[in-house]
């Protein structure tokens, strides 16, 4: 996401996968549970599984959670072995070495489906429901909303997530730029 | 602090001097109203720092009883019914001082602490449990002018507030858009300036153009060609009044628009000011008035507000202008005229005044039985279960429907009323017009007025006639304009309790030492919450707080917080008076968990890091992490992102609890404070909870709270508080060695419980 900032390969780079253990305090940066790019290898599976190799540890069948899915997709990634057992969390992919950031992409973006509302090309209101006609990033979708107030949430950076009468979400990126009756219909 | 020295009479003055000894201190001169026969009457409590006296003045000679304090074994103050007395122990046994009614009894109650600080020395305070029976009673605040009682959660007295100060000040929110105030007032007078145009254009229209016309043409029957010149006249008046209407559709725009313009700044800067006033306001003042209320303050009152000072005052203006220039326009044109047509007037003032004192009544008893329905809502419908479970659906429908008929019966009198006023008023108005329409009719036919002048005439009046009537609307609304102002400045005019003295310091990093000197607190005057309590807490200590209910353990912790300030006595942090100490600066130090742990709507992210939105994203992993609530996080599908829902509805109860705990932490406080903090979980989540404490207070003053004894097994030392003092002090071993002690009394009861609990 654009608000990844990227740290240069150089700065705090560890050689074991536990860094400054035992320290839970808030405030410290460093957390036994960090795990570092650099010492940690990615791949996916002929199976669709993801394989992690984390230093010297290997494991085969690792699942992968966003921590902040909509304000930082890109950054702190959770890894979790088949108990789910935390196994770490990745602030930054971009220490990953290319192969392993792809993989990791590739399975984040199977994991989360949010598909993004590019335009809308038609949209009108009927007793309290909004039915609009929308082009997403995953194709044409026809939605209804039930309730503005509680089904759209506005995000940072003039985002939106919009979720349907059946519980599907969509992210609405950049609201500013959709026609002014759109906006008002929407509330945004 | 109470006064304790009231003012005396001259003539008790002499008496009193009489009865000092040379060099006797006074600490306390109080008037109890009461006999000890129970009558009303003038007694004196003098307390020095050798004796206790009585000056009884109401019989004769006024005669003067006294005690040495040496001789006073204990002194308590005695709570009956609505009244109370003062009783001292002396070595013949016990005497009762004065008798006063409840009004005095606060006063009153502070007289044990002073005879005990005078003699240096602690009484036997066994008499305390006689206070039992006191009755929780909020005393009376009155006005410092008039003497009138307050209205509750009121400071402001409304007879003394000077009306036309209140409107000063409402207008001194136009100040800064003046120039937008003054245009678009001049807007609304040119616009009733041209108003009154469109009759003297019809005159001219009838007399000049059309009678002329008709009358030079005889009866003629069938269509004729009219003079070309009246053509050419009746096009101009046309285009007059076509003008006229023009130009007042483009003021009006104009006007309405710069005035909803100045409208929605002065709301806009009303409700900021008033909302940052509120966040400075103390704990007091929110627990003295209702969240509605206040609520309303903010919304409709200032709404109110703005409505009388762009529309209201304008349309007052308007009315008293137009009042002014049709009655002067109607005596120009023919005074004797204007005389008749203004016979309907004083009738109709006198009839719309009478209608407004009388609808406003109703009005009054239609809103009381709104909120009287609106509160059995409020009470049945959250309260259904219980209704339900006892087959009481008959008897809600019953009062109900008592209700509703009491509302449905009020309001008919309004729409009575309304059915008679309205059509009277148009009778009445028509009176004017059939009035001047003999009269006038007559003058036409006498050829002393012309048609023209007739019917602008008729014109004006009924347009006279319309500001009469708005008047006395306006005025009702200019009063209620008053009283909500006064309402919303009551609020800013509130000084806050606990505020930052000017050469208040910052206490940059503190220790954590908690010292308590002496520390009294009451929340209403009357009953004291915290009792010279006093100790001191190293920093790094975990102290549990024990006690039955309403023993002053909150109190206690709310003091370290500085939601309130002592009444009496002194707390130090790191040895520094914390009233000396930048409240803003000691609170972000201070963590607090609550036993409802309160979340605002937004993510998670969000409301841990409330207390520092700039933490960063790992800081508030990692405090997550600290209070266990990592795990649970990461499982949501948004994760941090999740969103909580309004009050954290969407989370449980110790899901919320965790939170809480992070938001607490990740400020990385000083000193910690757990008010029950694990009380509302169920087992399981208290352990995981009490697992995340636990390597939290290291290295932090932590205060905990728990009802659960086994919760503070780790707490370095315990208190244990009664009836607002500490009675007990010492670790978990120490006190149960107390054969007789409260904490050991409790931990039995506990176990007694959690055996029942095991079987």
């Amino acid at each position: 996401m654009s608000d990844s900032e990227a740290v240069s390969d150089s700065e705090a780079v560890n050689d074991s996968e536990t860094v400054n253990d035992g320290d839970a305090t808030p405030g410290a940066a460093a957390n036994s549970n960090d795990l570092d790019g650099t010492q940690m290898r990615i791949r996916r599976t002929d199976r669709g599984l993801l394989a992690v190799r984390i230093g010297s540890q290997d494991f085969d069948d690792v699942t992968v959670r966003r921590a902040f899915p909509l304000e930082a997709a890109n950054q702190y990634i959770g890894f979790y072995d088949t108990e789910g057992t935390e196994l770490g969390i990745l602030q930054d992919p971009e220490r990953l070495d290319a192969a392993s950031a792809a993989a990791l992409d590739e399975q984040l973006s199977l994991t989360y489906f949010l598909p993004k509302i590019t335009g809308v090309t038609h949209i009108g209101e009927e007793f309290g429901v909004v039915y609009a006609d929308v082009e997403t990033t995953s194709g044409p979708r026809h939605i209804e909303i039930r309730g503005i107030r509680s089904s759209i949430r506005v995000l940072s950076r003039n985002r939106a997530l919009v979720e349907d009468a059946e519980g599907n979400r969509y992210e609405l990126s950049d609201f500013r730029r959709l026609p002014k009756i759109t906006r008002e219909i929407l509330g945004l | 602090m109470l006064d304790l020295l009231e003012p005396i009479s001259q003539n008790l003055e002499p008496h009193l001097r009489q009865a000092l000894h040379p060099g006797e201190l006074l600490l306390a001169l109080l008037s109890a109203d009461l006999d000890l026969d129970g009558k009303y009457g003038e007694n004196w409590l003098v307390l020095t720092d050798e004796r206790i006296m009585v000056l009884h003045a109401n019989h004769g000679t006024p005669r003067i009883e006294a005690w040495p304090l040496a001789d006073v074994q204990r002194i308590h103050t005695r709570s009956y019914v609505g009244n109370g007395s003062l009783v001292i122990e002396l070595p013949d046994g016990l005497h009762e001082l004065l008798r006063f009614s409840q009004g005095s009894f606060f006063k009153f109650s502070a007289i044990p602490q002073v005879v005990e600080a005078a003699m240096l020395s602690p009484l036997a305070r066994v008499g305390e449990d006689e206070d039992e029976g006191a009755i929780p009673h909020r005393r009376v605040e009155h006005c410092d002018t008039c003497g009138r009682a307050l209205r509750v959660g009121s400071k402001v007295c409304p007879a003394c507030i000077k009306k036309r100060e209140t409107f000063w000040r409402l207008f001194s929110y136009v100040k800064p858009y003046k120039s937008v105030a003054i245009f678009g007032f001049c807007l609304t007078l040119t616009m009733t300036a041209i108003g009154m145009l469109p009759p003297q254009l019809n005159k001219h229209l009838i007399d000049d153009v059309i009678v002329p016309v008709v009358a030079s043409r005889g009866v003629v029957e069938g269509p004729v060609v009219p003079p070309a010149d009246h053509v050419v006249m009746l096009g101009w008046v046309v285009i007059g009044l076509l003008s006229i209407h023009f130009s007042r559709m483009l003021i009006n725009g104009v006007r309405s628009y710069s005035l909803g313009w100045l409208g929605q700044r002065i709301t806009y800067d009303l409700q900021t000011e008033i909302f940052s006033y509120l966040q400075l306001l103390s704990l007091s003042f929110y627990s003295r008035h209702s969240t509605g209320r206040i609520m309303t303050r903010v919304t409709s009152d200032t709404e109110r507000m703005r409505g009388f000072i762009t529309t209201g005052f304008q349309d007052m203006v308007i009315a008293i202008l137009t009042l002014i220039g049709i009655g002067a326009m109607l005596f120009w044109m023919n005074w004797e005229l204007a005389l008749l047509a203004l016979i309907p007037t004083p009738i109709m003032l006198v009839v719309t005044l009478f209608y407004r004192r009388r609808i406003h009544w109703v009005f009054h008893t239609i809103w009381r039985r709104i909120s009287a329905l609106n509160s059995q809502l409020a009470d049945t419908i959250p309260g259904v279960k219980v209704v339900k479970a006892f087959a009481q659906e008959s008897r809600e429908i019953a009062t109900f429907d008592k209700r509703n008929t009491e509302l449905r019966e009020s309001r008919m009198v309004s729409v009575k009323m309304r059915s008679y006023f309205l059509p009277a008023i148009a009778f009445i108005t028509s009176m004017g017009s059939v009035i001047l329409w003999w009269f006038g009719g007559n003058r036409v036919l006498e050829n002393t007025l012309t048609l023209g002048e007739l019917q602008a005439f008729i014109a004006y009046m009924v347009m006279f006639l319309n500001p009469v009537r708005e008047l006395s609307r306006l005025s009702d609304e200019l009063e209620s304009a008053a009283t909500t102002a006064e309402r919303v400045f009551e609020i800013l005019d509130t000084e806050p309790e606990v505020s930052d003295e000017p050469q208040a310091r910052d206490p940059g990093v503190i220790e954590g030492r908690v010292e308590f000197r002496n520390v009294s607190f009451t929340y209403d005057g009357f009953a004291r919450i915290l009792d010279r309590c006093s100790f001191v807490v190293e920093p790094g200590e975990m102290i549990g707080l024990v006690g039955p209910s309403g023993a002053g353990k909150s109190t206690l912790v709310n003091l370290i917080s500085r939601f309130f300030d002592a009444t009496d006595g002194e707390i130090l942090i790191d040895g520094a008076p914390i009233t000396g100490l930048q409240q803003k600066k000691l609170r972000a130090q201070i963590g607090v968990v609550l036993q409802e742990p309160l979340l605002f709507q937004g993510s998670v992210a969000e409301n841990i890091s409330y207390g520092r939105p700039e933490a960063a994203r790992t800081e508030i992993i990692a405090a997550a992490r600290a209070a266990n609530a990592h795990t649970f996080i990461m499982k949501l599908s948004d994760g941090y992102d999740s969103e909580v829902g309004e009050r954290g509805g969407r989370l449980s109860g110790g899901e919320r609890q965790r939170i809480s705990i992070a938001r607490a932490l990740i400020g990385n406080p000083r000193i910690l404070i757990l008010d029950e903090a694990t009380s509302s979980v169920d087992t399981q989540t208290e352990f995981e909870i009490q697992e995340a404490l636990e390597h939290l207070v290291a290295n932090r003053t932590t205060f905990a709270i728990a009802h659960r004894l086994s919760t503070l097994k780790n707490a370095d030392r315990l208190f244990v508080l009664d009836k607002g003092r500490i009675v007990e002090e010492g670790t978990h071993a120490d006190l149960l060695e107390i054969e007789t002690g409260v904490y050991r009394n409790l931990v039995n009861m506990q176990s007694e419980l959690a055996k029942v609990r095991a079987l």
